[in-house]
């Protein structure tokens, strides 16, 4: 889709039409892994992982910002966020099943050294189901940790796109961080 | 949660945080009041807050892997699109062939070459190899493609792609993996067997050239479309390792899924040597020969299956056979080659290919295999060999741990995996036990230098365990309790309470007071108790279990009846027959539910019932239940067995009580003779055999063999149990009873007196037992004239006894006699008639016509009616006496005498009547 119908929708959803936001996620969905992909395959030797931007740079590519209020922009934001949890999650998941199936062949010692350092999925995984039960407390702890550890986004960034104050989000994070570590501790030997 | 305000605790939170810490305790103690909740909710959340500083602030450390792998799959893709029609050295590449773990196969073609020259060709995505790696990597290349094998891929060369990934081209194959091969083609055992040789022939080719493959799998063992083996990857793994030493890819510390192919020193990350590829091939030969694998790791964390690998013993082949064809072919050699590849030391093993390799082949032609030496049925044998009178000690170990195994068969319908733990558990205890008897085995190592007793190795076994089961609960337990039962059983009681209290008490911390385990040493110690004649502790004990295990299981569980039945030997040793007889009835119809009616332990319980029955005077039931029990036994065990000497008791006393005794004698000596040659002549169980013996041959008139054996079994009884004891008391009986019948009336009286004294002592007031030493003392009170005493005492006899057996029971008929007699000589004439009368009543239709009691009965009668003056009567009376008892005894034997002198005295008075 182009970048005046995305803007469009995200114009619509303000209005809380519910299809919008339904139409808007598949899209910056695929837009963020594409620029994902576009990113690493750029710089083949010796990449450095530019993640900060990504969530930045989909909303330049995608968004017609001369047409979009702040409000919209924080949509856009949360969004995205929310899809990059997405991608990291469904990311994990794969890897996951790949370590627990695949019996058909063995997988031996040496194999098994390689795949013991790809750890970080299963606490990955562990964090996004804690997060559905944050979300019942207060929505917006979640927000700021999907926006902050899953989009890369910047303190300010985040407080920009909520429309809070940055010592909010601060405080945000401390509690949602301490919650969730409370409920992942003892799963995952988390440091 | 629902019930706390969250904005509330958010709030708070907030607060607090912005305080310095020491005075966040009185804030929220204030905010909170008396809400725990809340106040438990703020403190644990506060605590992880602090604990949690750092977490999550790099995000990279959770992304990072994602972005390598889409960078990875972006350079897969895009070199993927290049590699194909491009050339690698000298190939061209083709296609590709397959993805791994380490990397992507591709097939090409040798550029220059017209013929068809296939290569295959892997890339190795792991990590990039340093200058250093790189040299590395050169040498093991040289190595590698120093390998010409037939059944080994040929590797052809080696080197770096553009962006630094190392590769490696090799001999392309087209095949499938070993397993499948022998599978989908349904190849018969003694082909797989002949396969199997030329993988071992190629790997001893690369073991002589000191290359090591250290990752065999069926997935790099192939079949070829010729039906050649190819075995893939040599060396590769060692390749790579050198790499993770120089950083990333080393684990440190981490959890790790250990495979199944890999050997315990690979676990321990030891050495690996030859013996690890062995190994690797052992599991190989144990899979194709089973059909799987020797341990479940299906749903395992990897700790335990790291601990299955290097604690476990693996179960024979034979045993995880799925069927019985397949399972009665591996018994013997192939188990035992098999066993001996995957043993946990490396030095066990088949050390090189060749030894593998011979085994087999001899196998195959029939020779004897090495493997077999030092295995379990050998050193058992020489074991048993070497320790004749040991040996029911150990058969009864080993049937303990056999026991094991039973006990959680039953597990299987629960829950399969479970079961297969515990075989293997039970298999691991048969380990320990063999080691600790190869202690007393000069075959072994471990030799301590001279042969040594049951009771040595039993205290060193315990020390065994003490020191090496230490932190391994579960076996400490089951080790700890056994060998106790194997103290009980060899008399030792003390080391015996000692092993069963340490079991208990573990198990109670570990498992649980309220648990089966619990329960089952529970009934343990009832056990044991039983053994020291300790009947009220064993019942608390055996009640305890019995509650455990009917909460458990709901009241009809299999294990039930075994504690039901010792509660019913329970209740059988301390007298209470008839509740013992309905517990042992509950616990037979308990095991016919559950189909248990095939097993020595059925049977000991039926024997149980029958002495029951003996002793409730139900002699046909009795007896057919002992017949049962040694008919099963006998065919049971090939050779002695205490069970048959038991049995053979029994059935001695039940031919003693019916008066048959030249049977009961037979049976009796029988089982004397088992009993010695099973635990030798210091044995508790001796005592009552010898005692019946001493009865027996005492009413078959044989009173120089009675006295000897009440005399031996007194002398026993005082040396095992002390002189204060139950058992003295019934011996002292039964010494007195040979003194009495020898004449000997005043020791035999004192004998008497001081056993009676000690039975009330042991037992209460109206106790059944307390019937017969209280008989004995009346008759000889009779003889010595002390009417007075002796009446008292039997009627206390016959008061017992009815309550015990019922008014008509032929043993009520002969205290009657007896009272009769007694009311007699104390003159009470009236008094006897009436008592004679009751008696008479119970003879005629209790006893047969001919009975020796009959006789005994009719002379005593008599010699009322001679007193009262009715001398013809009496006359009658004796003849009738004198007829029925020459048939059971000898004419010159002393009951048949003293009625002819009676009869002669009833003659004269009755002339003199008449004149």
């Amino acid at each position: 889709m182009d970048k005046p119908g995305v803007t469009q929708l995200l114009l619509r959803l303000k209005d809380g039409e519910e299809q919008v936001y339904d139409q808007l996620y598949p899209l910056i969905y695929e837009k963020l892994k594409g620029l994902a992909y576009a990113q690493m395959s750029h710089q083949s030797q010796g990449h450095t992982l530019s993640k900060t931007e990504l969530v930045h740079e989909a909303y330049l590519k995608m968004v017609d910002q001369t047409k979009i209020d702040f409000n919209n922009k924080s949509h856009f934001f949360a969004i995205a966020s929310r899809c990059m949890r997405q991608i990291l999650i469904d990311y994990a998941r794969k890897k996951n099943a790949e370590k627990r199936g695949g019996k058909e062949e063995d997988v031996t010692y040496i194999d098994q050294l390689f795949h013991a350092q790809e750890e970080k999925s299963q606490e990955l995984l562990g964090i996004d189901e804690a997060l559905d039960k944050l979300s019942e407390l207060n929505e917006r702890l979640v927000k700021v940790v999907e926006m902050k550890f899953f989009g890369n986004m910047t303190i300010e960034q985040t407080a920009s796109a909520l429309d809070i104050s940055t010592s909010t989000v601060k405080r945000d994070w401390i509690k949602a961080r301490g919650w969730l570590h409370r409920e992942l501790k003892g799963r995952f030997e988390i440091t | 949660m629902s019930d706390l305000n969250w904005d509330r605790v958010e709030t708070i939170i907030d607060q607090a945080l912005e305080l310095p810490k020491e005075d966040r305790e009185t804030f929220i103690e204030q905010e909170c009041g008396e809400n725990e909740r809340l106040k438990g909710e703020i403190t644990t959340l506060l605590e992880s807050i602090s604990d949690s500083e750092g977490w999550l602030e790099d995000p990279q450390d959770y992304q990072r892997e994602f972005y390598q792998e889409i960078a990875d799959d972006v350079e897969l893709i895009s070199t993927g699109r290049n590699l194909i029609d491009t050339k690698v050295g000298s190939y061209l590449i083709k296609e590709k062939i397959g993805e791994g773990g380490m990397g992507a196969v591709y097939l090409a073609e040798h550029s220059a070459d017209e013929f068809d020259h296939r290569v295959a060709i892997k890339i190795i995505r792991r990590g990039r190899a340093s200058k250093e790696n790189l040299q590395r990597f050169k040498r093991e290349q040289q190595i590698l493609a120093g390998l010409n094998h037939p059944g080994i891929a040929q590797f052809f060369d080696g080197g770096m792609t553009e962006d630094g990934f190392p590769y490696i081209i090799m001999e392309y194959v087209d095949g499938m993996p070993i397993h499948t091969y022998c599978r989908e083609n349904k190849i018969r055992t003694d082909v797989k067997i002949n396969l199997f040789k030329k993988v071992l022939e190629a790997i001893r080719y690369a073991h002589e050239n000191l290359v090591i493959h250290r990752d065999l799998k069926p997935g790099n063992i192939l079949v070829d479309t010729d039906g050649n083996i190819k075995i893939l990857d040599f060396g590769i793994s060692k390749l790579l390792e050198n790499e993770s030493h120089d950083g990333s890819l080393t684990r440190t510390g981490a959890r790790m899924l250990t495979p199944r192919y890999a050997a315990p020193e690979q676990v321990k990350q030891q050495n690996i040597t030859t013996a690890t590829d062995l190994y690797a091939l052992g599991i190989l030969f144990y899979e194709l020969m089973a059909g799987q694998g020797p341990y479940d790791f299906e749903d395992q964390s990897p700790y335990e299956i790291e601990q299955i690998i290097l604690e476990t013993n693996p179960p024979k082949p034979s045993a995880r056979a799925q069927n019985t064809g397949l399972s009665r072919k591996l018994h013997g050699d192939l188990d035992a080659i098999a066993l001996k590849a995957i043993r946990k030391q490396p030095e066990n093993r088949y050390r090189v290919a060749n030894e593998f390799l011979d085994d087999l082949s001899n196998y195959q032609r029939g020779l004897p295999v090495s493997a077999q030496k030092g295995t379990f049925r050998y050193r058992t044998q020489k074991f048993l060999k070497r320790h004749k009178q040991g040996l029911a000690v150990a058969a009864g170990i080993l049937l303990l741990i056999i026991g094991f195994t039973g006990f959680y068969t039953w597990r299987i319908t629960e829950e399969r995996n479970q079961a297969q733990f515990e075989a293997e558990r039970a298999q691991e205890i048969k380990g320990f036990m063999l080691d600790m008897f190869d202690r007393g085995n000069p075959d072994n190592e471990n030799y301590s230098g001279r042969e040594q007793s049951t009771t040595e190795l039993l205290v060193a076994g315990m020390q065994k365990v003490e020191n090496e089961l230490k932190d391994r609960p579960q076996m400490y337990i089951e080790m700890m309790a056994s060998i106790g039962d194997a103290f009980s059983n060899i008399d030792e009681f003390e080391k015996a309470e000692i092993a069963l209290t340490k079991a208990l008490s573990r198990s109670r911390g570990y498992y649980g007071t309220h648990n089966l385990q619990t329960a089952g040493i529970l009934s343990d110690l009832a056990n044991y108790n039983h053994e020291i004649q300790q009947y009220g502790e064993a019942e608390d004990y055996i009640l305890e279990a019995l509650s455990i295990d009917s909460t458990l299981n709901d009241g009809h569980s299999e294990s039930l009846s075994d504690k039901i039945s010792i509660y019913a030997s329970n209740q059988f040793l301390q007298s209470n027959y008839k509740k013992a007889r309905y517990l042992f009835l509950k616990a037979d119809s308990l095991d016919k539910i559950h189909g248990k009616t095939q097993s020595p332990d059925y049977h000991t319980m039926l024997a149980n019932l029958g002495e029951t029955e003996l002793f409730l005077g139900k002699y046909q039931q009795a007896e057919s239940h002992f017949n049962q029990a040694l008919n099963f036994f006998t065919n049971y065990y090939d050779s002695l067995h205490v069970n048959i000497a038991m049995t053979q008791y029994r059935l001695g006393m039940l031919h003693h009580y019916r008066s048959e005794y030249e049977q009961a004698e037979e049976y009796l000596l029988k089982s004397l003779d088992g009993y010695k040659a099973l635990y030798g002549e210091n044995n508790s169980q001796l005592s009552s055999n010898y005692a019946m013996l001493a009865r027996t041959y005492r009413l078959l008139g044989d009173l120089e063999q009675a006295h000897y054996y009440a005399q031996k079994d007194a002398d026993l009884t005082k040396q095992l149990f002390g002189d204060t004891s139950a058992m003295y008391a019934k011996s002292l009986n039964n010494l007195a009873m040979m003194q009495k019948a020898r004449g000997k009336l005043q020791p035999a009286k004192n004998n008497y007196e001081q056993s009676l004294l000690l039975y009330q002592k042991h037992l209460d007031s109206d106790n059944p037992d307390l019937a017969m030493p209280l008989y004995n003392l009346a008759d000889v009170l009779m003889d010595l004239g002390n009417y007075d005493r002796a009446h008292d005492l039997i009627k206390r006899v016959v008061k017992i006894d009815k309550a015990r057996l019922g008014a008509k029971h032929p043993e009520v008929g002969i205290d009657l006699n007896k009272m009769g007699a007694i009311l007699t000589k104390a003159g009470r004439y009236t008094q006897a008639d009436s008592v004679f009368a009751e008696a008479e009543s119970i003879f005629l239709e209790e006893f047969p016509e001919d009975h020796y009691r009959i006789g005994e009965y009719l002379v005593n009668y008599g010699i009322l009616h001679l007193k009262q003056q009715n001398s013809s009567e009496a006359k009658e009376f004796f003849k009738q006496a004198i007829k029925i008892l020459k048939t059971n005894f000898d004419a010159d034997s002393k009951r048949v005498t003293e009625a002819m002198a009676y009869l002669e005295k009833s003659q004269r008075a009755a002339g003199n009547d008449v004149n």
